[in-house]
C-alpha cells in the first residue's frame, strides 16, 4: 500500500475535464515527478493532493487517511510555488517559522527549527533579511525550508525551478534532491522540463490531456516510451511513420526503405509509428547492426558536447546525435550517408494512450 | 516637447531641456498661483502684512469643532469603508475573479451619481425611519453616504495592492502552512495590503474634510459648510482656513509618503 494513493481522480472546472482515470500510489520517502505540457492536468492533481482542490470523483488517501474532504490547512502538507510566495512583511526567520507559530509551537523550539532549516539550506546568517532583499535561488530556498519546517507528510514542488536562470535551476534541482534523500521525504514534483524530470526522480508520471500517459523509472521513461506522445515530449526522439511489410519477419517501411524491429504489430500494410533515439544511430559504419537507412544530410548543428546531423529519407527527417569527440569528421550538407541502427533500437509505439498504470 | 534627449538640441536649435523646463514651469504656475493669490489674500491688510486672520480662524470654536467632527466622521467612513473593501475585495480577487468587472464598476457607481441626486434619494428612502426624525439619524445617514463615496478610492487602492503582492498564492502558500482564515487575513492579508489600505484611506480622508453637499443636505456641522459660511462673512478668514486646510491635506498625504517608505524599507 502506498503512503500517498490517489484512486480514480477525476476533475472537472464546469465543463472541462482537467483530470480522469487518475490512479497513483506513492512509496514513503519516494520522489515522484508529474511530467507534461502545460495545460495537461498536473498542477490540478498537486493542488488536489495540497488540498486547494477537491477532486470531482475519486479519493486521495496520506498515509492510510482519507483527505479528501480535509481542507488545506489541516492536511500537513508542505508546499512550494513557482513564485516563491513567502510573505514580503516577515523576515526569512518569520516565515520559516509561520508554518509552527500557527500551530503554537513555543519559541525556542521556532527558533531552533528555524537555525535547523537555515543551515540545511546552506543560508546561515540570513534570518534576518526581508524577501526582497534576497536573489530568486535563495527565495525559493527558504520557501523549501519553510515548507519542511512544519515536518510536513508529503512536500509537493509545484515547478519550483521555473522562474529561475538556468545554473541555478540545475544547483538546486541538486539540492532538492539531496535534501530531500536526507530527510526522506516523500515528494512529488511538477514540472514541464523533461532534463529536470529525468535528473531528479525516483520514478515519473507523463501526463497529457488530463490522463496518465506513462509511468515508470526515468530510465524506462527514456529508453523505452510507450506512446507517440511519450516518445516525442521527452529527449529529441525520431518519431516515424512506418507501415507493415513482413509481420512474421517484424519487417517495416519506412519512406520505402525497409527495417526490422523488435515490437508486436499487426497485419501486412497497416500504418503504425516507430522511435529511434538520435544518440543509438551511426552514421556510415555498419558494425554489425541490422537495420541500414540511406539518407542526405540536410544540417548540422552544433551543440557543445553533441553534435545533431539532421538527415532526409525521402520524406520523413531523421536526426542523428554524435559526441563531439576530438578529430571528428563530419559529413556536409548534401552529402549521402547511412544510418545504422539495431532492430531493438526502433520501437514500434502504442497507438493509443494509456489511461493508466 | 523634445522630451527624447536631454542636453541636445532640438529642431529650431533651441536645446530640448528648455522646452521640459518651460512646460514644468506653466503646470507650476498653473498649480501654485492661484494658491500663491490665497495665501496673499489671507495675509494682506490695509496695514500691511498681517497674520491676524490665521489666529482668529485658530481661535474660533467652530474651527475646531467642525474640524473635529469632519476627522471623526473621516475616520469611522474609513474604518466602516475597509473592513468592507478589504474582505470583498480580496474574496473576489481569490475566489470570483469572473465577477471583477463587475465589482470595479459597481465601486466607480458612486463617482458618476452626483451627491446631490444620492442625497435626495438616501433622504426620500428612509423618509419617516429613525434615519431621518432625528440628528444621530441624520449624522448616520451621512456616514453611510460618505461611505459609499468613499468605494471608489478604497476598492481601486486595495484592488492594485492585491494585485503587486499576489495575495492568492500567499494565501495557498500559509494555507498550506496551518494557517485559518482569521490567520491569513490577520497576519498576510491586511498587513500585506496596509500601504495600499492607507493609500486609500488618506484619499478618503482629504475628500470627505472638503466634502460639502452630504454634509449641508443633512445639516451636518462639517469643516467645508463651515468654511462656505465663513466666506460669506469674513473673506481673509475664509481664505485663510482654506490655506489651513490644504497644508493639512498636504500633511496628510506626506504621513502616507512616509508610512508607505518606511513599509517599503522594512519589507
Amino acid at each position: 500500500m502506498g503512503f500517498v494513493r490517489l484512486i480514480g481522480i477525476r476533475k472537472e472546472f464546469g465543463a472541462a475535464v482537467a483530470v480522469q482515470n487518475f490512479h497513483l500510489e506513492i512509496e514513503a520517502g519516494e520522489f515522484v515527478t508529474f511530467l507534461g505540457p502545460s495545460g495537461c492536468g498536473k498542477t490540478t492533481v498537486l493542488r488536489m493532493i495540497a488540498g486547494f482542490e477537491r477532486p470531482t470523483q475519486g479519493s486521495i488517501t496520506i498515509a492510510d487517511q482519507d483527505v479528501t474532504a480535509v481542507p488545506a490547512n489541516k492536511r500537513n502538507v508542505g508546499m512550494v510555488f513557482q513564485q516563491y510566495a513567502l510573505f514580503p512583511n516577515m523576515t526569512v526567520a518569520d516565515n520559516i517559522q509561520f508554518g509552527l507559530k500557527v500551530r503554537g509551537a513555543d519559541k525556542r523550539l521556532c527558533q531552533q527549527r528555524v537555525e535547523e532549516m537555515l543551515a540545511l539550506i546552506h543560508m546561515e546568517g540570513f534570518g534576518k533579511r526581508y524577501p526582497h532583499q534576497l536573489s530568486g535561488g535563495q527565495q525559493q530556498r527558504v520557501a523549501l525550508a519553510r515548507a519542511l519546517a512544519i515536518q510536513p507528510q508529503v512536500l509537493l514542488l509545484d515547478e519550483p525551478l521555473s522562474a529561475l536562470d538556468a545554473k541555478i535551476r540545475v544547483s538546486l534541482r541538486q539540492e532538492i534532491r539531496a535534501i530531500q534523500r536526507h530527510l526522506k521525504m516523500t515528494t512529488v514534483f511538477v514540472t514541464h522540463d523533461q532534463e529536470e524530470a529525468l535528473s531528479i526522480s525516483d520514478r515519473i508520471v507523463v501526463m497529457n490531456q488530463g490522463q496518465v500517459e506513462q509511468m515508470g523509472k526515468p530510465t524506462d521513461i527514456y529508453n523505452h516510451p510507450q506512446t507517440p506522445f511519450v516518445a516525442s515530449f521527452i529527449g529529441t526522439l525520431n518519431v516515424l511513420e512506418a507501415e507493415v511489410v513482413n509481420p512474421a519477419e517484424r519487417a517495416l517501411a519506412i519512406d520505402g526503405q525497409i527495417l526490422t524491429t523488435v515490437g508486436e504489430f499487426e497485419q501486412a500494410s497497416s500504418p503504425l509509428t516507430v522511435s529511434i533515439r538520435p544518440e543509438s544511430i551511426q552514421l556510415n559504419h555498419r558494425n554489425g547492426h541490422a537495420n541500414s537507412l540511406q539518407a542526405t544530410v540536410e544540417d548540422i548543428y552544433f551543440l557543445g558536447s553533441i553534435v545533431r546531423i539532421r538527415a532526409r529519407l525521402q520524406r520523413q527527417h531523421v536526426n542523428v546525435d554524435t559526441f563531439n569527440k576530438p578529430g571528428l569528421t563530419l559529413p556536409s550538407p548534401g552529402e549521402s550517408v547511412t544510418l545504422n541502427f539495431d532492430a531493438a533500437s526502433a520501437r514500434v509505439l502504442q497507438k493509443k494512450s494509456l489511461s493508466s498504470a | 516637447m523634445g522630451g527624447e534627449s536631454t542636453g541636445k538640441v532640438g529642431k529650431l536649435g533651441i536645446p530640448t531641456r528648455f522646452w521640459a523646463w518651460l512646460w514644468l514651469g506653466i503646470a507650476a504656475v498653473y498649480l501654485f498661483l492661484p494658491l500663491v493669490a490665497m495665501v496673499w489674500a489671507s495675509i494682506r491688510s490695509p496695514t500691511g502684512i498681517r497674520l491676524d486672520a490665521y489666529g482668529e480662524v485658530l481661535r474660533a470654536p467652530r474651527f475646531l469643532e467642525t474640524f473635529g467632527f469632519s476627522t471623526q466622521a473621516a475616520i469611522i467612513t474609513i474604518l466602516i469603508s475597509a473592513a468592507l473593501v478589504v474582505p470583498t475585495a480580496y474574496w473576489v480577487d481569490l475566489k470570483l475573479p469572473r465577477l471583477r468587472p463587475l465589482v470595479e464598476f459597481l465601486t466607480v457607481v458612486p463617482l458618476v451619481i452626483p451627491p446631490l441626486l444620492m442625497t435626495f434619494g438616501l433622504i426620500r428612502l428612509f423618509n419617516n425611519t429613525p434615519l431621518t426624525n432625528s440628528n444621530q439619524g441624520l449624522y448616520i445617514m451621512m456616514l453611510g453616504a460618505y461611505v459609499i463615496i468613499s468605494f471608489p478610492f478604497m476598492y481601486r487602492a486595495v484592488d492594485a495592492g492585491m494585485q503587486a503582492v499576489n495575495l492568492r498564492v500567499l494565501t495557498e502558500a500559509a494555507q498550506s502552512l496551518g494557517a485559518s482564515w482569521i490567520t491569513v487575513l490577520t497576519q498576510v492579508v491586511v498587513p500585506n495590503l496596509l500601504v495600499a489600505i492607507l493609500n486609500g484611506s488618506f484619499v478618503t480622508f482629504a475628500m470627505i474634510l472638503g466634502e460639502f453637499t452630504i454634509s449641508s443636505l443633512l445639516n451636518q456641522p462639517a469643516f467645508s459648510p463651515y468654511m462656505l459660511d465663513l466666506s460669506s462673512r469674513r473673506g481673509d478668514q475664509a481664505t485663510a482656513l482654506g490655506v489651513i486646510s490644504i497644508a493639512l491635506t498636504w500633511g496628510s498625504i506626506s504621513l502616507l509618503q512616509l508610512v508607505g517608505r518606511k513599509q517599503t524599507f522594512k519589507g
